[in-house]
């Protein structure tokens, strides 16, 4: 009797066991797989340049220009905005002008979009008298912010 | 070639500085927060080249255009940039590897509503080099959304008037948000003759709206910005109301009214300008090309969807021209529901600045499965 009482205990673990086997076998379950992309940009090929001029070098009203490109790639709309100050050398300043593509000192990536794409910066300055400005080497600092607003 | 002449060549060679490049990943950073709670937050910087790279907090106002302003911190102890504390303000990265940027913002227990601020990335470089010295900084927003009592969204509108702006018509004013969060904004203008007779609906964004393609212009707290939009329709000369409704956070605002008077001088340049729209989608006017030094020209594109259906504009953006040697429309795609009016921004490069002639391109309007071709001719 106690041995028949011992194989029922099995017989019923067992069983109950199994049966839970069998059953995790026959559900079905369904997971959702999710991820979240942040958001990238990156802004490269882009140095510093001097500015050249085809006028007479140092006659008043020379025009100075100068130009880079820069690759702009990023997975949402972006903004880039440039700003810049006159060359100077410390003690007399140029006036200077800056653009970005088009003459603007701003622009967006499209909306909704991924984006990758070839950019120009340019600089150009245009010397006043001859005596307003010493002759010698002229440098300024010009940023590029990328931004997601 | 003159030995002086070499030498020189040699110089701007030798002197050109190659500035280490970065990518940096979230650009944007938005936590839920309550006053007295200590966020943590984080960001990578991945070192295209190897660099030197500095990281600064940066305060963000609203411009009138709606652009967002970076300005250094003045320690103003009400704004996000002086609760940030940056573990690692400068670090070193390699190239092809990256580095995980740490900080942690402590929320004053007066605070509540909305708070932005710029993280600023940027390689730190003494600015010892000849000529342009080009810096690149990424900004990545941090917004932080403080959970308190809430206040009323409130509003004021202002300056509503008609601008002439190199021969088109506006209808512009000032928006101000009172609120301590910020919201987007859909304003729309109504131009009525001295009857009330509904002459004329004008969509108003600020230029910043205007340019992302944006459906409503985000204003933040405590901003001004300006808002306008293009009137279409021809007025004879006469005085006119103009009247604005705003809905602000998804509520109605008050209602703002102004005389308008168009002279007979603008009435004439409205007039010169206008003809009938055709059918379906259709441009309001053949954008005017302002060619600018270096063979540069930009134009705003005006556009209306007459169709009983949305449509979906697509602008070119690698089609074949053989003046240009680039060109880009801001946005690329452009939504419109019927009868919404909407503008682009072209600006092209012409390859030679002394061949500068008008060009056409051809847009793709998909409205449901239909597609057809729209051409957008210039005029200089």
């Amino acid at each position: 009797m106690k041995n028949f009482k011992k194989v029922l205990l099995v017989t019923v673990v067992s069983s109950l066991i199994s049966g839970h086997a069998l059953a995790a076998n026959l559900d079905s379950d369904s997971a959702t797989v999710s991820m979240a992309v942040s958001q990238y940009a990156a802004l490269t090929g882009l140095d510093d340049f001097v500015l050249s001029t085809t006028d007479t070098d140092g006659a008043a009203g020379a025009v100075y220009s100068g130009t880079d490109s820069f690759n702009l790639e990023s997975n949402d709309q972006v903004r880039v905005s440039l700003s810049g100050g006159d060359l100077s050398n410390g003690t007399d300043s140029v006036s200077t002008s800056y653009s970005m593509d088009d003459g603007g000192t701003t622009f967006d990536t499209a909306a909704d979009s991924v984006h990758n794409g070839t950019h120009t910066v340019a600089a150009s300055a245009t010397l006043g008298a001859i005596s307003a400005q010493k002759a010698g080497a002229y440098s300024t600092v010009i940023t590029l912010t990328v931004a997601a607003l | 070639m003159k030995y002086s002449t070499f030498i020189l060549i040699l110089w701007l060679f030798s002197t050109r500085i190659f500035a280490a490049e970065f990518a940096v990943s979230p650009m944007m950073i938005e936590l839920e927060s309550s006053p007295r709670v200590i966020e943590n937050f984080s960001f990578q910087v991945f070192g295209k080249t190897a660099g030197e790279v500095k990281v600064t907090a940066w305060d963000m106002e609203q411009q009138l255009t709606g652009h967002m302003g970076f300005v250094e911190v003045n320690g103003d102890q009400e704004k996000l940039s002086s609760w940030i504390q940056l573990d690692n303000p400068t670090f070193s990265v390699k190239k092809d590897e990256s580095v995980e940027v740490t900080g942690n913002v402590t929320i004053p227990p007066w605070a509540n509503g909305s708070y932005h601020t710029a993280v600023m990335v940027e390689e730190a470089r003494a600015p010892d080099a000849q000529g342009v010295v080009v810096n690149v900084r990424y900004a990545v927003i941090l917004n932080i959304r403080v959970e308190g009592k809430k206040s009323r969204i409130r509003s004021g509108f202002s300056d509503l008037r008609l601008i002439n702006q190199d021969g088109e018509f506006y209808i512009a004013g000032r928006f101000v948000n009172n609120s301590n969060r910020d919201y987007r904004l859909h304003s729309k203008a109504q131009v009525r003759s001295d009857d009330n007779k509904l002459l004329g609906r004008v969509l108003l964004k600020t230029q910043s709206a205007w340019q992302r393609g944006d459906e409503a212009s985000r204003v933040f707290p405590g901003a001004e910005v300006e808002v306008f939009g293009l009137l279409t329709k021809p007025l004879p000369a006469g005085n006119y109301q103009a009247m604005v409704r705003n809905r602000f956070g998804g509520r109605h605002q008050p209602t703002w009214r102004a005389p308008v008077n168009v002279t007979s001088e603008m009435a004439k340049g409205m007039q010169g300008d206008a003809k009938s729209l055709p059918e379906g989608v259709a441009l309001l006017r053949d954008p005017v090309l302002k060619v600018r030094r270096g063979g540069y020209a930009s134009t705003s594109v005006m556009l209306v969807n007459n169709q009983d259906q949305a449509v979906e504009i697509r602008f070119p953006s690698s089609a074949d021209q053989d003046l240009l040697s680039e060109y880009r429309f801001t946005p690329e795609v452009l939504k419109l529901q019927p009868s919404q009016r909407g503008m682009v921004i072209l600006n092209q490069k012409y390859k030679d600045e002394r061949d500068v002639q008008p060009v056409k391109f051809l847009a793709q309007v998909v409205g449901g499965e239909q597609v057809e071709w729209l051409e957008i001719p210039t005029q200089l």
